[in-house]
């Protein structure tokens, strides 16, 4: 006995079928119509209980296709299709344990050998590999052998079963019983737009108190409620359900008044889009989604539910005398005012200190040379003291004048970072003069007659630690056969300045900058830097230290 | 009045004339003994002379000054150190209240300075002050040094780490120990101030100092006030409070 079911399954391969037309496929002749679909041939078809002949021409849409004997008793098996790119396949649910037939059509004897099958369970698991047909069976009536893929049951499961002609891709066929029965929508999110943008409703730093309390398995608001008109829509998004539709329900109560309507009958998709539209009205809501069917249909735990409240909207003050917006205005002021001056002092800053960085390198060039050594100014006016109490007021008044007049040049040149051969000359004149009174040494500086000493500038300072470190490391124990040469020399464009003194010399072994003294590592310093700024004249300081003679040679290249 | 023999040792002859023309004009009864240009030379002249004063240079080149003391097993002459610029051997030489002259000398500081050191001469002190700098400047700003502090009755040395905190009453401090003893000192609360401020001690008003390592907080009442781990309540006025807060919080 072939079931109704049988014919439902049948339907879906026949092209040209048309529901609306009077043509239907009877359940008395279905045997016949197994064996005849596969024929081309045109059928005679009656209606069960009406027997009015139509004129049926059809033919199979596929040289295959797959045939479902199921629980003849069985209720609401009918879903939705599965896309597999160009081929649907069909999905028949099983709600009470029944086992399900599935037989090929389209598979004899002579092709049998083409095609292999394979069973899927739950989408995840393949339990019966792509093998070939297990048999040809010829029953129903049917005109040709046709193949038998079994008997199946797997309760609570899904299983997928598909149908391929190895020779062709694209003669395949695939169907899926579903015996699972709990159905409740499985909410993933909801995303709540608003007319000012959007947000996650379980968000709750963002969803502005609307729900406070979440189901704990569900994750579904249990306490949503909302002014009116504050939301535009709800965006449900559901777990994937290709095989079930749902259907949407929306029970409302306001003032009293209960009604339920239903706002969607066939939802695949996996969201639902609920519009404001649906609850424009302050009130009492329930949202019911389920598998498509009647409500009452499905127990209560196939039954997703999510109850919410539409809020009257908040009293409006109609109007604001200007003595009430007054504070608010100020206060916006206030804090747009705050607002801008902690960015303009904030891009203030930024630009100072941007500025601070350009001249840091400037800065530090000046601080390195405006020193004159403290220990050497102390000691100088006490030499002066000494001249004093000696009653030498001649050589007491010319070296005080040779302090004034080197002290005056150092603060002078604080500002100036470039001077003249001659006054660089004049500096260091009245500096070693000072040493000279201290310590007693010779002294010369010599200058090449063809050198403009007037016109050519240096920069300032820039021997003077030198031919301090020449008088402090090199001349100053030795007393008056101590000897300090200071030489300006040009060859072409370079000028070469160097400060010669025949005391100890350095050690060889130890010629890092740092044993050589402060005054020798702030000059290297402060070439390094001046070579920043004086970038195509690189300026390039030597030490030559010989047993009884050291001298230090800064270069000025391109100079001149 | 008894003569007292001294040496000079400095590296500049200039200020050995010097010091000696001014000592022989405006210090009667001190004799100079010998004249040192170097430490070396320092050393065998105190062996030699056995002098009741030595002024001391500190920069010299090669040994400095205070290279030349930690030399000499048995300091048994007073020392008044002399230079012209240095930072650190100033704040070593105040630290354990000690004598010492600028460059170019002052006469009244020379003079003041002889006469202290010879009352200390005649009534034969040990110069325990000496092994304290000389402790100082091993150990450095970094370690843990005694600070000499000058009663009227007698010098006591105590460890920076042992100050509570100092407080002013005109040109006396009164220094509050750890061990709840009271010094009273007579310098200005300002000298130490600057002496002990690489020793994390906050100068939180005109007339208190307090070492940072006892604070217990900072309370807001009364417009700040410090809270010491003795329970003691220091006021902290309106132009330290920016300062003191800094120093708190970079502690």
């Amino acid at each position: 006995m072939v079931s109704d079911t049988q014919l439902y399954s049948a339907q879906r391969w026949l092209e040209h079928y048309d529901r609306s037309s009077k043509m239907r496929i009877s359940g008395v002749k279905s045997r016949t119509i197994i064996g005849d679909l596969l024929s081309n041939f045109e059928l005679d078809t009656t209606y069960k209980g009406n027997p009015v002949y139509y004129p049926f021409h059809t033919k199979p849409r596929s040289p295959v296709f797959l045939g479902v004997k199921l629980n003849p008793k069985l209720e609401n098996y009918y879903t939705a299709d599965v896309n597999s790119i160009s081929k649907s396949y069909a999905c028949y649910m099983i709600n009470d344990s029944t086992d399900a037939i599935l037989i090929g059509l389209g598979i004899t004897t002579e092709n049998v050998l083409e095609y292999k099958y394979h069973v899927v369970e739950n989408d995840s698991t393949e339990i019966i590999p792509w093998s070939p047909i297990p048999k040809l069976e010829q029953n129903y009536g049917a005109d040709r052998p046709y193949a038998f893929f079994g008997k199946f049951k797997a309760v609570g499961k899904q299983l997928l079963i598909e149908v391929v002609n190895t020779k062709n891709y694209s003669i395949r066929d695939g169907v899926i019983f579903d015996w699972r029965t709990n159905f409740r929508p499985v909410v993933n999110q909801i995303i709540v737009t608003t007319p000012n943008g959007y947000f996650n409703l379980n968000y709750r730093k963002l969803n502005r108190d609307y729900a406070t309390k979440f189901d704990s398995v569900s994750g579904l608001p249990l306490d949503l409620k909302f002014p009116v008109d504050s939301i535009n829509q709800f965006r449900l998004t559901f777990k994937s359900h290709p095989t079930i539709p749902y259907v949407v329900y929306l029970k409302q109560d306001i003032d009293g008044k209960i009604e339920t309507k239903q706002i969607d009958y066939w939802l695949l998709k996996d969201y639902f889009d609920f519009s404001k539209d649906h609850f424009k009205t302050p009130g009492k809501y329930e949202l019911i989604i389920q598998r498509a069917n009647s409500l009452n249909y499905y127990g209560e735990e196939n039954i997703l539910r999510i109850p919410f409240e539409v809020l009257a909207p908040p009293p409006v003050e109609k109007s604001f005398t200007a003595s009430q917006i007054f504070p608010f205005a100020l206060g916006f002021l206030l804090i747009t005012s705050t607002a801008f001056l902690i960015y303009y002092l904030n891009n203030k800053r930024k630009l100072i200190k941007f500025n601070r960085l350009k001249e840091k390198t400037e800065l530090r060039l000046k601080s390195i040379r405006s020193q004159l050594n403290p220990h050497f100014m102390f000691n100088a006016l006490n030499s002066i003291q000494n001249l004093m109490n000696k009653n030498d007021a001649e050589n007491a008044n010319h070296y005080l004048a040779i302090f004034s007049s080197l002290t005056r040049r150092v603060l002078n040149t604080g500002d100036q970072e470039l001077i003249s051969i001659e006054d660089e000359i004049h500096l260091l004149d009245d500096y070693l003069q000072m040493e000279q009174l201290r310590f007693g040494f010779k002294y010369t500086i010599d200058t090449d007659h063809m050198l403009n000493k007037a016109n050519i500038e240096i920069p300032a300072m820039l021997l003077q630690p030198l031919v301090e470190n020449a008088v402090k490391h090199g001349v100053s124990t030795l007393g008056g056969k101590g000897a300090v040469v200071v030489e300006f020399k040009n060859t072409g464009k370079t000028l070469i300045l160097s400060v010669a003194d025949n005391g100890k010399g350095f050690d060889k072994n130890t010629i890092g900058l740092e044993n050589k003294g402060l005054g020798l590592k702030l000059s290297s310093e402060r070439i390094a830097l001046l070579n920043k700024i004086y970038s195509n004249q690189l300026i390039t300081m030597a030490f030559n230290p010989v047993n009884s003679e050291s001298t230090v040679t800064v270069t000025l290249n391109d100079w001149l | 009045m008894e003569n007292i023999s001294c040496i000079i040792v400095d590296d500049e002859v200039n200020n050995i004339e010097n010091l000696g023309s001014l000592l022989a004009r405006y210090c009667s009864g001190v004799t100079v003994a010998a004249k040192a240009i170097n430490a070396t030379d320092g050393i065998e002249f105190i062996e030699k002379y056995k002098p009741d004063l030595v002024f001391l240079d500190i920069q010299m080149p090669g040994k400095s000054g205070f290279d030349m003391l930690r030399s000499i097993p048995q300091i048994n002459f007073e020392i008044i150190f002399i230079t012209a610029y240095d930072q650190y051997g100033i704040q070593a030489i105040k630290f354990s209240a000690l004598d010492y002259l600028l460059k170019p000398i002052v006469i009244p500081e020379l003079k003041m300075a002889v006469q202290k050191a010879r009352e200390k001469i005649l009534a034969k002190q040990k110069n325990a002050s000496i092994e304290n700098l000389l402790d100082y400047i091993k150990k450095g700003q970094n370690g843990t040094p005694k600070i000499a502090l000058p009663t009227l009755t007698e010098i006591m040395y105590v460890k920076v780490d042992d100050i509570v905190r100092c407080e002013a009453s005109d040109n006396y401090t009164t220094f509050y120990l750890q061990n709840n003893e009271k010094v009273l000192v007579c310098k200005t609360l300002k000298e130490y101030a600057e002496l002990l401020k690489p020793h994390h001690f906050i100068r939180t008003h005109q007339s208190h100092l307090v070492n940072i390592h006892f604070v217990k907080s900072l309370l807001k009442e009364d417009g700040g006030v410090l809270l010491l781990i003795n329970l003691t309540k220091i006021p902290i006025s309106r132009q330290n409070k920016e300062n003191v807060k800094a120093m708190l919080s970079a502690f």
